[in-house]
């Protein structure tokens, strides 16, 4: 278990990690989100010994990791950008970590085999790194990471390079290789939907501090306050006062939703609804995976709808509430 | 403490190195040209600006550099168009040719045009000290500045930019002048600077190819130094160049300075196209034909006289090396292989100490001091190698006498050398990112390690890049060496140089030899230290 608590890092006046707790059960995969700048990287360092915090401690398996070199911790970290050796060939770069153990010439050539077949670069050894793909670049940046066989597992931003088609593809194939060898792993993105595909819980930081940390279905449905639920991206976040404009305007939102400072209307909580009684006009809508994301005009407030077919913009329809579907936010 | 000695003694060799071999010669000129028996004369430079010869003289000079650089650009420009453009096969060919004459010495260069233009040249003239001879070496020797300055921006200008002003209305000249010109028009001033000064100092092509009809100031100085040994004339000539120099650099890095523009460039692949039309195929080809002419034939004319005699193969000029020659060499002329070889190793391995030194200090404590150290170390390339040369003539007999060292040739390679080294080595130690250091200590390697890793084998291939160039330097280095090679151990620019001022078609012949196997050697060096590049990183 991997505990980071009360953890603080400046640089000159601005705080980059402004009292930072975490834990990370041993053999769990963390998720570290937050847009960019929010401390997630400068965290990452922290652990691995890059940054000496200012404040607080960070300890692993019970024991402080205060003075102790980053080449000891036996941590593994996959750098933004991969930072691989260009002066080195694939093979060099995923044997590294092995080498520097002291292990024999034979060892190292088996275990760097062994990882590359890992990630799916069979016979890759000798290939220089100039000339390899995006995609390539970041499985030998894994399979270096994991070659030392690493208890910890931190990785910054793996698939932030990468265009989304591959990423997709790349996501699924990391998180059954986390599965396969059991790993504890901090895992680092400014992305909401690559944090809840990949994590078993998933922590959001923003601003130098974690404003909360949960399983991603808890943290969906209830995401606690409204900074939380817009950075996971929740649709639909609004005030007291607008919810009850819109109240006013039909929608069953429920007594407590009213009661509340804010509250978020997930998208797939809406319903469109050509032929009751009409609440709201269609603005625009954009295709999304099958199904058509709808912004409406409801009492002067804007909100996204989920629908099957795109309705005609200025039309006139009517919105309905699943009361259950509401999240109830503090500020 | 010892972190604290060893810093102040990396810092004292470059600068000491440079104090005594750099900075003493320039002052011993100056007291030279100034100075008699400790008081100011300026009799000496009365006697220079009043002499119509040597008006004549820096006429010369400049109005050559003049018509060297327009020529450069009227050859280069259409050059650089056609190689940025057009996708034809053979391109990559083209493009790596047309920088060879750029780094071959400039002895080769004058020898080569000799074979070509001299008598008894394949084209059946003589244009031996006509000035013909001269720019049309210049102009081989300087296209590769204006290909690669002018060329490089020019391929990756959007395309698309003319073609809006197409669109606009106007013609394809037009919209050349008004929208394309204008932006390239930094790096044209850029390398006809460059061009110019290069010409300005010329200094081996004119010697040969000149005669005693063509003099610049440059070979005047080496007239007036060693020919009639009036030193404070030579010394007066030598300020009279600096000046001149220092006042081009002055105005050339102004220029730099003000030359950001914000370019619309382009990834390279985008902007070439084959050439579609008949009069793009024209241009192509015209273009290509002329720089293998430029290019090729005198490279071909040089080897092929080497191994000619009367119109039959021979392969008696080679074998005649090792036999002594009356007269213009007081050993046989192969000797002079061994000399370049042994002096071009000991000036590698100095040249190499110093400047990774300096490097070092450049790479690791950033700041003015660093920037400062930075442009100093680099001022022996601007200066002419003829004044470093004359420099040690007059300074190093005092006060310890270098002048009958073996270390003196070396010393004066490494000198012109060493900012080759710096400038390929500290931009690829520059640009290591401490991420990889990171990297390193993450997968297990303490700082030590990590610095042994990482930062030595990169340091180490951009070291044997440095050493390359300063290896072939040496070897083709002429201005300096002139001055200070001892008659007992000339090197192979030198040896060629007095074959050359000997009568008869033996003797011509094995210059032509010797300056094939100079030629040979220093591509060798070049393309070994190209190997060890990597990408784009370094200036060179």
């Amino acid at each position: 278990m991997l505990e980071v608590s009360g953890v603080q890092v400046r640089f000159e006046a601005v705080a980059a990690l402004d009292g930072v707790d975490l834990s990370v059960p041993t053999g769990s995969v963390t998720a570290l989100m937050g847009p960019s700048g929010c401390g997630k990287s400068t965290l990452l360092r922290v652990v691995a010994g890059l940054q000496a915090p200012d404040a607080g401690e960070v300890t692993w398996r019970g024991r402080s990791l205060e003075g102790i070199a980053p080449h000891d911790r036996g941590f593994g970290l996959m750098f933004q950008d991969f930072a691989l050796f260009p002066h080195r060939t694939v093979g060099e770069n995923v044997g590294f970590g092995p080498r520097m153990t002291g292990a024999d010439k034979d060892v190292v050539a088996r275990r760097t085999g062994e990882v590359l077949a890992m990630v799916g670069l069979v016979g890759f050894e000798r290939r220089p790194i100039r000339g390899l793909s995006g995609g390539e670049q970041q499985r030998v940046a894994l399979a270096r990471a994991l070659a030392p066989a690493p208890e910890l597992l931190m990785l910054d931003e793996p698939l932030g390079s990468l265009d989304r088609a591959l990423r997709d593809r790349l996501l699924a194939d990391v998180r059954l290789l986390f599965d396969e060898l059991g790993l504890t792993v901090v895992y680092v993105t400014h992305d909401p939907f690559e944090a809840f595909a990949v994590a078993d819980r998933v922590a959001v930081m923003r601003d130098g501090r974690i404003l909360a940390a949960a399983p991603p279905v808890d943290l969906w449905h209830d995401p606690g306050s409204r900074r939380v639920a817009e950075l996971i991206g929740l649709d639909n976040v609004l005030t007291a006062e607008q919810a009850s404009l819109l109240a006013g305007a039909g929608l069953a939102l429920g007594p407590d939703a009213l009661a509340s400072p804010h509250v978020a209307l997930p998208a797939d909580t809406l319903r469109l609804d050509a032929s009751s009684a009409a609440n709201a006009v269609v603005r625009a809508g954009t295709f999304d995976a099958g199904r058509y994301r709808v912004a409406v005009d409801v009492a002067g407030i804007e909100l996204v709808v989920i629908a099957s077919r795109l309705p005609i913009p200025g039309a006139r329809v009517s919105i309905r509430v699943d009361p259950r579907g509401v999240v109830r936010l503090e500020d | 403490m010892t972190r604290t000695v060893g810093r102040v003694v990396a810092v004292a060799i470059p600068v000491v190195f440079l104090g005594w071999f750099f900075v003493y010669p320039l002052v011993a000129i100056l007291a030279t040209g100034l100075t008699d028996a400790g008081r100011i004369d300026l009799s000496p430079l009365r006697d220079v600006l009043g002499s119509a010869r040597l008006r004549g003289v820096a006429w010369f000079t400049i109005w050559q550099a003049c018509a060297s650089t327009i020529l450069t650009l009227l050859v280069g420009l259409p050059a650089a168009y056609v190689l940025a453009r057009y996708e034809f096969p053979g391109r990559r060919l083209v493009r790596a040719a047309v920088i060879v004459p750029f780094v071959l010495p400039t002895v080769v260069v004058g020898t080569a045009f000799l074979a070509l233009l001299g008598p008894g040249g394949p084209l059946g003239v003589d244009l031996r000290r006509t000035v013909w001879a001269i720019l049309l070496a210049h102009v081989f020797y300087n296209v590769a500045v204006v290909v690669r300055t002018v060329g490089t921006l020019w391929e990756r200008l959007d395309p698309t930019l003319e073609d809006a002003a197409a669109m606009l209305g106007a013609g394809r000249w037009r919209a050349f002048r008004e929208v394309t010109l204008p932006l390239l028009r930094p790096a044209i001033a850029s390398a006809a600077s460059i061009v110019f000064l290069f010409t300005f100092t010329s200094f081996g092509v004119i010697l040969i190819l000149g005669g005693f009809r063509f003099s610049t100031l440059e070979t005047e100085i080496y007239t007036q130094a060693t020919a009639l040994f009036d030193l404070p004339v030579a010394a007066a000539i030598s300020l009279l160049q600096l000046a001149g120099v220092g006042t081009l650099l002055l105005v050339y890095s102004r220029r730099q300075a003000r030359r950001t523009v914000e370019l619309a460039l382009q990834a390279r692949a985008d902007t070439a196209r084959r050439p579609a039309t008949w009069r793009a195929r024209t241009l192509v080809t015209a273009t290509v034909t002329m720089l293998a002419l430029l290019v090729g034939s005198p490279i071909a004319v040089l080897v092929l006289r080497s191994v000619t005699a009367g119109g039959s193969w021979t392969i008696s000029f080679y074998r005649g090396l090792g036999a002594s020659t009356a007269g213009a060499l007081a050993v046989p002329p192969g000797q002079a292989i061994v000399n370049s070889l042994r002096f071009a190793t000991a000036a590698t391995v100095l040249a190499l100490g110093i400047g990774m030194l300096a490097a070092v200090i450049i790479t690791y404590r950033r700041g003015r001091l660093a920037t400062a150290f930075d442009a100093v170390l680099m001022l022996p390339l601007g200066t002419s190698a003829v004044t470093i040369g004359f420099g040690f003539l007059v300074a190093l007999g005092r006060p310890v006498d270098l002048r009958t060292s073996p270390w003196l040739v070396p010393v004066a390679h490494a000198l012109v050398a060493i900012p080759f080294v710096v400038r390929a080595a500290t931009p690829v130690m520059a640009a290591i990112p401490a991420r990889l250091r990171e990297a390193a200590a993450v997968l297990g390697a303490g700082p030590g390690r990590a610095w042994r890793e990482v930062d030595l084998p990169i340091a180490t291939r951009a070291a044997l890049v440095g050493a390359g160039f300063a290896f072939a330097v040496s070897l083709g280095e002429f201005g300096a060496t002139s001055f200070i090679a001892r008659p007992s151990t000339p090197t192979l620019p030198v040896a060629i140089f007095r074959l050359l001022g000997q009568p008869g078609a033996a003797t011509f012949g094995r210059a032509m030899a010797l300056a094939t196997i100079l030629m040979a050697l220093t591509a060798t060096a070049i393309v070994l230290a190209d190997r060890f590049r990597f990408g784009d990183l370094g200036d060179f």
